[in-house]
């Protein structure tokens, strides 16, 4: 063998510069090419390429490096049956971020993970559902050229290299709810060093139980490098009442706005926003209710903060956008729930997911029911409000809403129409309204739905059902860790 | 809406398709046809010329269709018969769930194509009563027979004779490749063997031409490094096909490799063709381009019951120009069927003869154990039987698949036995898992991986 693959390397050689091979035939073979000299080079290229498919074992050239096992997670994968609907859903949802995110969180609060032959996180996803935190851990253990994860311990300043951001975020994310001060002192420690992605990211956790003892090193990063994350700070601030005193600006924005009674009897606070003639006026009343801080203005209007918004009287699209965004960086946590509460009140269901992102699990469960519940309801908007707790809105909930009896009359009505532009439209408009209530509904809903829908003229087997035929497919696991 | 005869023919593009759809409408063409009244769908697979189904949907609502066939009319024959079928005979269709494939199609229809369809002015008078009607055969000439029959077998002998003239040419053509050097060689192989397939074109060696033509793309997709030896395995392989061809040109292996593969009839009209009933996985389809315009469509399939057979292929080619055409399979589906083998030394490309689904009286079915005759005993049985393999199916035992730190794919055995380089990329999952068993396509320097079986997380696609 050793001689074939010596004699083998000279055939080679003559070859790929056009002379004669045959010299360097080995012994065992000099018989068989001993012919005239066409037929010795074609009965030695016949042999050598057997040998070559044969004799010689593939080694590679560098040691070969297993990966651990992918871990086990939390939940079990889906069902083997609900998988090609999983595959399908994922496919139409590939290219928008957002409808990815949302239908794993979708499975993971019905107590199940995607099987990894059809989905993994890349290393860079930091916003996929924590369980598969492992996952992520694994895949940058392969990145890194760590080949292991690491042992299930808790984050430290010391271990902290170990972690991979998505990681240390959510270890930081657990820290920060059982033990605020922990987790402040260790973001604290750590943010300076980080790039200002990263640094705003973790900032970002202080959100979490955000309190006074927070406060100092709020005001230390009011001279970081990074306008955002300066901004953040500034905003944290002023949820905390500590926010920079903008009187100036404070006393401008509030002559935007005009202050008066409603009520005949009651006499209640109304604060509206004054009609402005020019677009420049506009733009000055939004700048300045991105630089002014909720506490400021109502300080301004000599109305506390609670009573403001009570007050506001929703008299202009635009300012009321301003006012949603400004609760929603620098309101208390007691202002942001109040006003989404308002916004639903007043059919502007469409702000309510601005806010939304400042409110606990529970609450933001119950805005997207009571969203569900409004008319003219756009039924994406309480998936966005729901965040997390996708999949459990009840039959009553969801029957009783007027979104949910139109979609069922838009049904007929387009199932009724010939082919055109319009029953185009209208029948995407009816395939998003379904996609998002086979998000928002529990399993048995799923299933009424999906009677009401084929009853109304879809057929069984339409795509636009494809979400909650998944949902009804996928009854919630009864111990999915929360 | 509903489908009647009426419609059928309405829809039907001419004479001419009727007459083809009628000679579809024997129950043993369609191993399966199935409805959903609810779903307002009917589908079938019909087994037509090549080894993979057509697979055929229609809407009964607004009659809308769509076969998986490449012919250019619409509706096709196959989504004609299928009506047809429907209209004459509505319990043969049985009820049950909308398969995978017919919800894939739903979903990305655009509907109302068929309603629009039937709207389209009426052409020329067609006729189902007439295209079921047998053309009367002209009474035969026994001269005309004779002169057909000596036509034939002139015809046979200068095929015969082109073919041993092309071989001769191709044996030179490799000899002068050795000697004007293999290192200009690979630098011109494309344009080098684009001339050689054509000659044996023109030399009625079909097979051979297609071979050839496809050469470079299996040697470029090499290492720089390994190309001579990938390229002088080729040049060898060609020698010994030529010789053996030489020896026994009736050979119907040989003849398949060196000039046109039989037809589906005469394979399955063969009484020496070797039949398997089991039940079969499909592992992968594979679909490639190839250099000559021709689209080659790979099912590979496992055998789950033991048997001589381990893995079959199902193998077809179809015009480029015709656009991209449906899977006829999802990997992981089973169904139980006699497959049809085309004679070779070691069988491999099939057709399917017989098929059904999977029954639960069928018996648990699962992965084979592979053989003991080593990581490679199937590629080294191949290659005794016919030195000029290209490629063969392997069943490799339990292993893992890792990676050099340079980002070179190898599967190694779980023993330590052995290692082999992987072909292409693989998905992340398989780098975190043992395999129980994994089955690839070796090719003497990579090993493409199909499918594997993993305890943690059961058959996975390796297809990356």
């Amino acid at each position: 063998m050793a001689e074939i693959e010596h004699s083998y390397e000279r055939i080679k050689a003559s070859w790929m510069t056009g002379s004669s091979a045959v010299r360097h035939a080995p012994d065992e073979w000099r018989d068989l090419v001993a012919v005239e000299a066409v037929e010795s080079e074609l009965r030695l290229v016949a042999l050598v390429g057997q040998a070559l498919q044969l004799a010689l074992d593939p080694v590679p050239a560098q040691d070969l490096v297993a990966m651990t096992d992918v871990p086990r997670l939390a939940y079990p994968v889906l069902p083997d049956q609900a998988r090609p609907r999983f595959r399908r859903l994922f496919e139409a949802a590939r290219s928008d971020r957002w409808q990815e995110s949302t239908l794993l969180r979708f499975v993971a609060a019905r107590g199940y993970v995607a099987h990894p032959a059809d989905w993994m996180p890349s290393p860079r996803d930091e916003d996929v559902p924590e369980v598969y935190l492992p996952w992520l851990g694994w895949q940058a253990a392969q990145d890194t050229g760590r080949m292991s994860e690491h042992e299930p311990v808790a984050l430290t300043a010391e271990n902290w290299d170990y972690f991979t951001p998505a990681e240390r975020r959510a270890e930081l994310s657990a820290l920060r709810r059982s033990d605020p001060s922990a987790a402040g002192s260790l973001i604290e420690a750590k943010a300076p060093d980080l790039p200002a992605e990263q640094r705003l990211r973790l900032v970002e956790l202080l959100a979490e139980n955000l309190s006074a003892e927070d406060a100092d090193f709020l005001k230390s990063l009011l001279a970081d490098r990074s306008g955002k994350v300066k901004t953040l700070a500034a905003a944290f601030l002023a949820r905390l009442g500590q926010g920079v005193d903008a009187g100036e600006l404070e006393t401008e924005l509030a002559g935007f706005l005009k202050l008066g009674k409603k009520g005949l009897l009651s006499r209640k606070l109304k604060v509206s926003a004054n009609k402005l003639k020019t677009d420049a006026q506009r733009r000055r009343r939004a700048e300045l209710f991105e630089q002014v801080a909720l506490q400021g203005l109502s300080r301004a209007l000599n109305v506390s903060e609670g009573d403001f918004l009570e007050a506001w009287a929703f008299n202009d699209a635009q300012a009321t956008a301003s006012l949603c965004a400004m609760v929603a960086v620098t309101g208390s946590d007691a202002c942001a729930h109040r006003f989404a509460g308002l916004l639903v009140e007043n059919g502007l269901s469409g702000q309510v997911p601005v806010v939304a992102e400042r409110l606990e699990p529970a609450d933001r469960a119950s805005l997207a029911a009571a969203i569900v519940g409004t008319t003219e309801a756009d039924l994406t908007d309480a998936v966005l409000c729901a965040g997390d707790r996708l999949g459990e809105l009840q039959g009553a909930e969801i029957m009783r809403s007027p979104a949910v009896q139109e979609l069922g009359r838009a049904v007929e009505k387009f199932s009724a129409e010939e082919s055109s532009a319009g029953r185009t439209r209208r029948e995407n408009a009816v395939a998003i309204d379904l996609y998002a209530l086979g998000l928002l509904a529990d399993a048995p809903a799923a299933s009424g739905l999906l009677r009401e829908m084929t009853d109304a003229g879809l057929m069984a087997i339409d795509p636009k059902l494809e979400m909650l035929r998944f949902n009804e497919s996928l009854p919630k696991r009864e111990d999915p860790k929360r | 809406m509903g489908i009647d005869l009426q419609n059928v023919e309405a829809l039907a593009p001419d004479q001419a398709s009727l007459k083809a759809a009628s000679k579809l409408l024997k129950p043993q063409k369609w191993p399966l046809l199935g409805q959903n009244p609810a779903a307002g769908l009917i589908w079938g697979e019909c087994q037509g010329s090549g080894a993979n189904p057509y697979r055929v949907i229609a809407d009964t609502d607004d009659l809308g269709y769509k076969c998986t066939c490449p012919s250019r009319k619409f509706p096709c024959k196959h989504s004609l018969a299928l009506m047809w079928m429907y209209a004459e005979e509505e319990a043969a269709f049985i009820s049950g769930d909308v398969p995978e494939w017919v919800t894939d199609w739903v979903g990305r229809r655009r509907k109302a194509a068929g309603a629009a369809e039937s709207e389209k002015p009426p052409g020329p008078a067609k006729s189902l009563a007439a295209a079921q009607q047998d053309e009367p055969e002209a009474a035969p000439d026994p001269r005309k027979q004779a002169r057909q029959k000596a036509q034939a077998e002139k015809r046979a002998r200068d095929n015969l004779r082109a073919v041993r003239n092309g071989l001769d040419e191709l044996e030179q053509w490799i000899a002068d490749q050795l000697r004007l050097g293999l290192a200009g060689f690979l630098n011109e192989m494309t344009d080098r063997c684009r001339q050689i397939a054509a000659r044996m074109i023109d030399a009625k060696a079909g097979g051979l031409a297609g071979r050839l033509d496809e050469m470079p793309a299996r040697v470029l997709v090499l290492k720089p490094e390994e190309r001579p030896d990938a390229l002088i395995s080729e040049l060898g392989k060609l020698v010994l096909l030529a010789r053996a061809w030489r020896l026994d040109p009736e050979d119907p292996d040989l003849k398949r490799t060196v000039t046109s593969s039989e037809t589906r009839d005469a394979v399955l009209d063969d009484p020496e063709t070797p039949r398997v009933n089991s039940v079969w996985e499909v592992l992968d389809e594979r679909v490639v381009t190839r250099r000559d315009g021709l689209i080659a469509q790979s099912t590979w399939l496992l055998n789950l019951r033991p048997g001589p057979q381990r893995f079959a292929l199902l193998l077809d080619f179809f015009p480029a120009a015709t656009g991209r055409r449906g899977n006829s399979f999802t990997a992981g589906e089973r169904f139980q069927g006699e497959l049809a083998f085309y004679r070779a030394g070691a069988p491999l490309r099939a057709l399917i003869a017989d098929r059904r689904p999977v029954e639960e009286d069928d018996g648990p079915a699962v992965w084979p154990q592979p053989g003991p005759n080593g990581l490679l005993g199937s590629w080294q049985a191949a290659l005794d039987h016919a030195p000029w393999t290209l490629a063969t199916p392997v069943l490799l035992p339990d292993g893992r698949i890792c990676r050099t730190p340079g980002g070179e794919i190898w599967w190694r055995a779980g023993d330590g036995s052995g290692v082999l380089p992987v072909l292409g990329d693989v998905p992340e999952i398989a780098f975190g898992t043992n395999f129980a068993a994994t089955a690839g396509i070796w090719n003497g320097v990579r090993c493409d991986l199909l499918a594997a079986t993993s305890a943690d997380w059961g058959t996975i696609t390796l297809h990356g």
